[in-house]
């Protein structure tokens, strides 16, 4: 019945904007015993529809069938996400009041101006899946192979240009990665969304992108773009046809970007360790794995160590790219 | 014949019970705000749009078109049976109409105008299917330079085509590109004109923009007027129009139809512009000049034609090029990208569904508003005697709503009120606000592709003249824009846009 689910968007979009200004007057308490008893909202800073947005929302509506409280899902986009991030910083460390993260959350304190600090302000409850991005160059380049792109790009230093969606984009983060580890120049031409990057791409008019699998390998397939190779270290079920850029040339060149729930800091541990264990158990249903998989996206679902160990790699990592 | 399949993909999309709903809903709520005065297709899809998020990307957009349209239609009924256009573009129509009605042929009146719409319907429901393809294909060899260069062309020709001062116009339009600049640099991510207001660093809303300056902006304006309405409703005759009336309204009908077709690909053109165009052209070619403005029903069948034509051909740069010609596009253009779907050439091949499912819903709505009109025109003219102050409260909540709603941030509500006041104040200094907001909208378009030409041409500012398409693009422009700007033209073009108010 499509049009139940459609009737429920409406109705659900109708509740959010009810109840998500009533929730405020919900007294909070932090008793682990019941937890949770009251309803539970996840910040997404994002628009909706977006990749994170839909997972955010799948892993809501688990919480509401096991536990039987609602989630709101609270959209508040824009700013690469810092915006978002900042009211989940004004949030009590209840349990209440989620975030659920792209990976970009690592590079918000060297390129936006925000009060909060990434790893004090916020406890990490898990790293839900991980996502490489592959290489793809415009088949009027004649490139075919990730050496040859590099020394293409070493040769005419600046002439090679790759899509971006701006600054702080996945798209940009790898693409800076890659010309630090390999000491070439490039040049980026940043889009408002990354979609019509990928059609130039395609066109010829820019030589390349860093960009997710279920963005370009339509195109490879049909003739219409290369793929070089993918910029994790395992295979990516997107592309499984397709190699590490580390095994290509760039020995150690890793980027891979995630999505994980983060909580204001103050949750008392078990509470922590109820959610990560809660969205673990969502992780082995068949229809979160086709979700995942549909995205193009590797299951993680690690533990609360293990999603804050990755958080503060990548906040050293990005220091030395991007900060002063 | 790769028209028709494609049509039949369309119809078949669009003939499943639940689109057939939202079909009707849109095209309902369409003619309900049409009637209302003060409140334009804009607002009512500003507020629909969080709505949307819930609905599949065909759904939605059938539903969206269908109030855009249906309020092409909505807004004749009021206009024609008191004098009140509920749209902007039926002010024409009660020049022509009203005067029908007083004579007595209220009927007649109102099924012309829903005739010549239907047909008008017809017709650019065809053209956007015959002349979309090919445009689109085009699109594909658009690369940066010649986005930039039409886009400058846009905003010239919608200098060109506005109502009243040049100057204003022009200036109205430079506050556009000059309010579009606020936000973040997408190359640098520096932070322009945000005064440390991080709701400003991803730029205003324009929904909420919008729906200060049109929604909240006329409502201030109506409240000027305290006194109770009173309007005399004409008695509705007979709806059918003779055999004799049918041969006078055919030709003024296609021609409305076709000028209607071609302004509102136009940016900035769109149903009010091809509504005083059509109707002046009526009135210079018409053997009975003097009947103008005295019941002539020509008068009322070429511009509602045309106005509804305006309407449904707009959609031709919004699919095609994902440039959006008036502020509605604009909407439509963010309802799409918040389903994951890049209005632009992309669209026909990767979402022909959807593509051909809003052109065939185009005419199944035109078919509903035909036959939901001309019988339920006593509960519209009911709706007009509602009183303003219980109306415009409930406009001003839903408003609020829906702007909060787009991304949930309580300055979107401040924006909307800064906006309303500032409309006011537009709408008192008589300069139009249409050019300002597709200067805001296609502002940061414009500067990432002159950002990203330059790049690409490694800081070459000649690429832009070297591309043969984009060189044309900028030779039109400088030409309207000579054009606009010489005294005989401006004359004549004053006369031709204010002549008939």
């Amino acid at each position: 019945m499509q049009f139940t689910k459609t009737a429920r968007g409406l109705l659900g979009a109708v509740a959010i904007a009810a109840i998500g200004s009533v929730s405020g007057l919900y007294a909070t308490t932090a008793d682990a015993q019941d937890y949770p008893n009251q309803p539970i909202t996840i910040i997404v800073p994002t628009g909706p529809g977006s990749l994170v947005d839909i997972l955010a929302r799948l892993v809501g509506d688990g919480f509401t069938e096991t536990w039987g409280e609602q989630v709101i899902v609270r959209n508040v986009g824009g700013a690469g996400g810092s915006i978002g991030v900042t009211s989940l910083a004004d949030e009590a460390g209840d349990g209440y009041t989620l975030g659920f993260v792209p990976a970009n959350l690592t590079t918000h304190p060297y390129l936006y101006e925000i009060d909060y600090d990434v790893q004090a302000d916020f406890d990490p409850i898990i790293r839900v899946a991980s996502a490489s991005m592959v290489l793809y160059v415009a088949n009027d380049t004649g490139i075919s192979s990730v050496e040859e792109y590099i020394a293409h790009a070493r040769d005419n230093p600046g002439e090679v240009t790759f899509a971006t969606a701006g600054q702080g984009s996945a798209a940009n983060l790898a693409a800076e990665l890659f010309q630090t580890e390999t000491g070439v120049e490039m040049t980026a031409i940043p889009y408002q969304r990354l979609n019509l990057g990928v059609l130039d791409v395609v066109e010829g008019r820019v030589s390349s992108v860093f960009v997710s699998a279920a963005q370009g390998m339509q195109f490879v397939r049909d003739g219409q773009l290369t793929a070089l190779g993918i910029t994790g270290m395992t295979p990516n079920p997107g592309a499984p046809e397709l190699s590490p850029i580390s095994e290509l040339g760039v020995p150690g060149f890793q980027y891979n970007s995630w999505f994980g729930f983060i909580a204001p800091a103050g949750v008392p541990q078990d509470i922590i360790d109820q959610l990560n264990a809660e969205v673990v158990r969502q992780s082995t249903t068949d229809a979160f794995q086709e979700a995942i998989a549909t995205a193009g996206l590797e299951l993680v679902a690690g533990s609360p160590q293990e999603f804050a160990d990755v958080i503060a790699v990548e906040l050293e990592n990005w220091a030395g790219i991007l900060g002063e | 014949m790769d028209l028709i399949n494609n049509l039949g993909l369309g119809f078949a999309t669009v003939l499943t019970p639940e689109n057939l709903m939202f079909s009707f809903f849109g095209v309902l709520l369409g003619t309900l705000i049409g009637v209302l005065p003060g409140l334009g297709p804009l607002v009512a899809i500003a507020v629909l749009l969080p709505f949307t998020f819930g609905l599949d990307p065909v759904s939605s957009m059938i539903m969206l078109a269908g109030i855009f349209y249906g309020a092409q239609y909505g807004g004749s009924t009021t206009a024609i049976l008191i004098n009140l256009p509920g749209e902007a573009s039926s002010i024409v129509t009660t020049l022509d109409g009203h005067q029908m009605a007083k004579r007595g042929m209220a009927g007649k009146a109102l099924a012309t105008a829903a005739i010549g719409s239907f047909f008008a319907g017809c017709v650019a429901t065809i053209l956007i299917g015959v002349f979309a393809p090919p445009l689109a294909a085009l699109a594909f060899r658009f690369g940066p330079a010649e986005y930039f260069s039409l886009m400058v062309c846009g905003l010239v020709v919608s200098v060109a085509l506005s109502n009243g001062s040049v100057l204003k116009a022009v200036g109205m339009m430079v506050l556009g590109l000059i309010l579009g600049l606020v936000g973040t640099d997408v190359q640098y991510g520096v932070h322009r004109f945000t005064f440390g207001v991080s709701e400003l660093s991803d730029g205003m809303s324009v929904a909420a923009m919008a729906m200060g300056i049109f929604g909240l902006g006329e409502i201030i304006r109506n409240l000027e007027n305290t006194g109770e309405r009173r309007f005399s409703v004409s008695k509705i005759t007979s709806l059918m129009p003779t055999r004799e009336d049918m041969k006078q309204i055919f030709a003024p009908m296609v021609r409305g139809t076709f000028l209607g077709s071609f302004l509102g690909v136009l940016p900035g053109g769109g149903a009010l512009l091809a509504s005083f165009s059509a109707y002046a052209l009526e009135k210079k070619i018409a053997r009975n000049p003097e009947e103008f403005g005295a019941g002539a029903i020509q008068g009322v069948a070429a511009p509602e034609a045309a106005n509804n034509a305006g309407a449904q051909t707009s959609f031709i740069p919004m699919l095609t090029l994902g440039i959006p010609s008036n502020p509605v596009m604009a909407l439509m253009i963010s309802a799409l990208i918040i389903q994951g779907i890049e209005p632009g050439p992309a669209v026909i091949n990767d979402h022909p569904e959807l593509f051909w499912g809003i052109i065939a819903s185009m005419w199944i709505g035109n078919l509903m508003l035909l036959v939901l009109n001309l019988p339920l025109v006593g509960l519209w003219v009911k709706l007009v005697s509602i009183p303003y102050k219980v109306l415009f409260p409930i406009v001003i909540v839903f408003a609020c709503i829906g702007v909060f709603s787009i991304n949930n941030t309580p300055f979107a509500i401040f924006t909307m009120a800064g906006f309303g006041v500032f409309g006011y104040v537009l709408r008192k200094l008589e300069c139009e606000p249409a050019p300002m907001i597709l200067g805001f909208i296609l502002g940061p378009m414009m500067e990432g592709h002159m950002q990203r030409a330059l790049l690409i041409s490694r800081g070459d500012v000649s690429v832009f003249v070297r591309e043969p398409i984009s060189a044309t693009l900028l030779v039109v422009a400088a030409v309207t824009l000579l054009i606009t700007i010489l005294p005989t033209v401006r004359k004549t073009r004053e006369v031709a846009l204010v002549d008939d108010e």
